[in-house]
């Protein structure tokens, strides 16, 4: 059977199968990923370092289902557990993995395991056995997210439905996962990839960009040889505020490169082939233990994807946008009876020479479904006065840039407020004669007092009936606007 | 005088078939046609069928207008207007789901249905509780009524934020319309959704088809045919028959689930293969939502699903050279080469390869033999930068595995496989021949088993 063809049917049972999951991954025995439905940058080079290090120290069997959340192991944020379960087919492992995301806390701490309970590799299904003693241990925990093992264990079920619903569809196609299949598959991914990849013209780009405080800094090369593409962060510093696992980093620079291309590209072994990825170790883009990482997990990737693209458009003309807001407006109300409340507003696409922007999009995340306000008011004591696009936020020009979303709630108990707007909070730039977009900000109106504009990061205690308005950032406009005459 | 046989009457309406079966209480076989609307009006089709099958009188008609899914795909429905609580004028267009489900730099949300000229914020409130904090002001909606009454648009659609919890200002804003002369679609009639935006969708989708639906319905009214005033009209719903002022406009996008349930045993999944989509029908399982490309709205029908192929999918360029089949079908304009219609290759196109249609009513007078050639060479040209010698064969099986690997993914292992449907016998043959250990059995009433249904379910009563 040709090669191409048992690959784009593998695809597609992948794709279809994998269909009720959010964020999902295969990989083969050695964790060399064959499919990957990423939700954001960071599953894209995740998902194959927690596999890899699930099974060298797990030594997964089929069925067993391995739980963690450690970033160090390949684990997204640590409010988010990763599943890898052992799938048998055709005598062949094959590393099956999905992701439970519950509630996120901001974290702005100096250690890691101040960020939330820190979940090595765990067996929590063997041998057709549950791991009890580990949920009675995280039950007990003060930190322990809710409905855990009830989550937990209705996603392992239907990783287990899904499981076998993979087995059937392969052997109705007759395609056998097999040691020789799944060569010629990452082969041909490879190829075809790497055909894309092609597609960009041939050169190199430098850029430093300067963080809080200046002398931390985030250096990137990008080189686009013939169908590969290098990307050098040689001369990162280390930072105190933002860092990045190793494979995060992976997941940016291949989700912001082939984002880049006009052909919708799988990411799997074949695409990460044609990439080469190289992070000065203890550096902010290859953080060592216990550097604290939930801002460079949330913020830090889409700074160095929008850094990638704006590389690649010095590169290769064709590809030039403006800036996307990249720093992120976030948000956290803790309540004296335990409910907290987060937000994370998603900013506007910067315009490109061939498009507009858009409005209160963000470029690197698949789920864009903003929480139900009833249900927000439901569980917490608070009123959202209003949310919306944040009007003339895009940067103006040829081509508007997209605007940014303002959403504006009144706490109705007291709460504990703590914030951050990641740095550089710069303004999105615009491109060729575009201009600039508005920047992020956050404001708060206490009770008796005139609206009070925030700093980049901070916490402070607001009495009831306090109101937060958050402001995320526009995309920037590209091209001169060109000025309507009159007859 | 003789006696006067009344007939039962099932129409079936896409955006380019009509089928139609008839039958009468004493006979055992109803008589079924199927025509291309794009060439024998509505009125003629009507006309030559009630000849044909010598309709004298009926009694009943059963209505499945099913183009809703074409309407809104082609976003060819009236934007309602949207009246919303305000600082939430935004919010419905926020949620919309992206397009693309990989990263791109030029993503996009789907394509709204409201137009943001015709939203308004209305000054008002409910608590979570339920508790009024600001109510509808009088003069607020005297303001709107006189900008609305300036448009010919007459369908509203209100969405407050907490209706379901307590409906008083969606219901005062509701009378204040109707009274004068507006259509009025409150999202707290939809309560049971899970949270607003549900709601909101469920609303603005009634009142974006409602248009549409309703002169749709004028024309078989206008129709002499069906002007006897003891001439009983149902529309099929996912629920049902319904009378014409008791359904709604979303419900018919549900007609064919709740039609091919009809004689349908327990555990049985029903595979239908029409002209104009295939879906899967699980006959014992009911859904409360219907999931749509603008987000799940709330609409009751038996569990089912459009599938991934259709006979107009078409050909489109793709990462593995090979082609792929887009995400849509693309309907009869123009349609496939096969027929004449299109340039692009489509599902159907293929299939006309590898199986014989020509016995296919109404395709028989339409296929073009001479086309074969047309659409082959179509087809080489998507595969041409992978520089692989394919023979025929191997290419149209290829197409065909492609195509049809996706609903096999899907195919329940623990129950009975049905197909249904004027396609059904050529699909089985196909995948048959392509896949391995599949136990798939044919409906005896397979051709026109949407039309007849409404005769299997009053036998089964």
């Amino acid at each position: 059977m040709n090669p191409y063809f048992n690959a784009a049917c593998l695809q597609s049972i992948f794709e279809r199968t994998l269909s009720s999951l959010p964020s999902a991954a295969l990989m083969d025995s050695q964790s060399q990923p064959l499919f990957i439905k990423y939700q954001n940058l960071i599953d894209i080079g995740t998902y194959p370092q927690a596999s890899s290090i699930c099974d060298q120290y797990m030594k997964i069997k089929n069925g067993d289902v391995i739980l963690l959340n450690d970033p160090y192991s390949g684990g997204s944020i640590m409010s988010t557990m990763t599943l890898i379960m052992g799938l048998e087919m055709d005598s062949t492992m094959i590393l099956f993995g999905t992701r439970v995301a519950f509630k996120p806390k901001l974290a702005r701490e100096a250690h890691v395991d101040q960020e939330g309970i820190r979940i090595p590799p765990t067996p929590i299904f063997r041998e057709g056995h549950w791991n009890d003693d580990f949920f009675n241990i995280i039950e007990h925990h003060p930190l322990k997210p809710q409905q855990f093992q009830l989550n937990l264990k209705q996603k392992v079920g239907e990783m287990q439905a899904i499981s076998h619903q993979l087995l059937r569809s392969l052997e109705i196609c007759g395609l056998r996962l097999n040691k020789k299949l799944l060569t010629e598959f990452h082969a041909t991914c490879e190829q075809r990839a790497k055909k894309y990849v092609s597609d960009i013209s041939i050169g190199e780009a430098y850029t430093e960009i300067n963080l809080e405080p200046a002398t931390e800094k985030l250096c990137l090369r990008v080189e686009i040889q013939d169908s590969k593409a290098i990307f050098d962060f040689t001369r990162t510093t280390h930072s105190a505020s933002l860092s990045l696992t190793d494979s995060a980093v992976v997941g940016a620079c291949a989700g912001a490169l082939y984002s880049s291309l006009s052909q919708s590209v799988p990411i799997n072994a074949g695409a990460l082939r044609a990439i080469e990825v190289k992070t000065p170790k203890g550096s902010l883009v290859h953080a060592k233990y216990p550097a604290p990482v939930f801002l460079g997990l949330t913020d830090g990737v889409s700074l160095v994807a929008s850094t990638v693209i704006d590389l690649i458009g010095q590169i290769d003309p064709r590809k030039k946008m403006a800036q996307s807001g990249f720093s992120q407006v976030s948000v956290d109300i803790d309540f004296q009876q335990g409910t907290h409340y987060f937000e994370w507003l998603e900013s506007g696409v910067a315009a490109s020479s061939e498009r507009s922007g858009i409005p209160g999009l963000d470029l690197w995340k698949r789920s864009h479904l903003n929480p139900s306000v009833e249900a927000t008011e439901e569980l917490l004591p608070l009123r959202v006065l209003s949310t919306g696009y944040r009007q003339k936020s895009g940067g103006s020009g040829r081509n508007m840039g997209g605007d940014g979303v303002t959403k504006a709630i009144e706490i109705l108990q007291p709460g504990a407020l703590s914030w951050a707007i990641s740095p550089p909070q710069t303004k999105p730039e615009g491109l060729s004669g575009g201009k600039a977009a508005s920047p992020p900000e956050i404001a708060v109106v206490i009770p008796g007092q005139s609206k009070q504009k925030l700093p980049l990061i901070g916490k402070m205690s607001l009495p009831a009936r306090s109101q937060v308005i958050m402001n995320s950032a526009g995309g920037g406009g590209f091209g001169e606007k060109v000025e309507e005459v009159g007859d | 005088m003789g006696f006067v046989m009344a007939h039962r009457v099932c129409i079936s309406q896409s955006e380019s078939f009509l089928e139609i079966s008839a039958w009468d209480q004493n006979s055992p076989h109803p008589y079924s046609q199927r025509y291309y609307l794009p060439k024998i009006s509505l009125r003629k089709s009507l006309a030559d069928f009630w000849t044909q099958s010598k309709i004298e009188k009926v009694e009943r008609v059963f209505l499945n207008i099913k183009n809703s899914r074409t309407i809104l795909k082609r976003r060819l429905g009236h934007s309602p207007t949207f009246l919303v609580t305000e600082g939430f004028e935004n919010w419905f267009d926020m949620n919309l789901p992206i397009k693309t489900r990989s990263f791109t730099l030029n993503p996009s949300r789907v394509e709204s249905l409201l137009d943001s000229d015709w939203v308004f914020g209305v000054k008002e409130r409910t608590s979570a509780t339920g508790e009024v904090i600001s109510e509808v002001q009088t003069e607020e909606l005297d303001f709107l009524a006189a900008k609305l009454e300036l448009t010919k648009n007459k369908n509203i659609c209100i969405g407050f934020l907490h209706s379901s919890k307590n409906p008083q200002n969606e219901n005062r804003a509701k009378d204040y319309f109707v009274a004068k002369g507006f259509q009025v679609f409150t999202s707290h009639e939809y309560a049971f959704c899970k949270n607003e935006r549900q709601r909101w969708l469920t609303a603005i989708l009634n009142g974006y088809l409602a248009p549409h639906i309703h002169e749709q319905l004028s024309q078989y009214f206008a129709s002499e045919l069906l002007s006897d005033p003891e001439m009983e009209i149902e529309i099929v719903t996912g629920e049902g028959f319904k009378s014409r002022d008791q359904f709604t406009a979303l419900s018919s996008l549900v007609g064919d689930p709740y039609l091919l349930q009809a004689h349908a045993s327990q555990n049985e999944v029903i595979y239908y293969f029409g002209f104009d989509e295939f879906l899967s029908v699980e006959s014992s399982t009911q859904q409360d939502t219907l999931s749509t490309e603008l987000g799940p709205a709330a609409i009751s029908s038996p569990k089912h699903e459009v599938l991934p192929i259709s006979p107009t999918h078409v050909l489109q360029n793709d990462f593995w050279g090979l082609g792929a089949w887009s995400d849509s079908a693309a309907g009869y304009e123009p349609g496939p080469i096969c027929i004449g219609r299109g340039l692009q290759p489509t599902f159907l196109d293929v299939l006309s390869l590898y199986v014989n249609l020509e016995k296919l009513e109404p395709l028989q007078s339409m296929l073009i033999p001479q086309n074969k050639r047309r659409i082959l060479e179509a087809l080489h040209s998507f595969s041409k930068d992978l520089k692989q010698e394919w023979s025929q064969k191997e290419l149209i099986e290829s197409l065909l595995r492609l195509a049809l690997t996706p609903v096999v993914a899907r195919f329940p292992g623990d129950r009975p496989i049905v197909f249904a449907g004027p396609f059904a016998s050529a699909m089985k043959a196909v995948f048959q021949q392509l896949f391995k250990g599949l136990n798939i059995s044919l409906d005896a009433d397979s051709d026109f088993k949407l039309t007849r249904a409404p005769l299997w379910r009053e036998k089964e009563l």
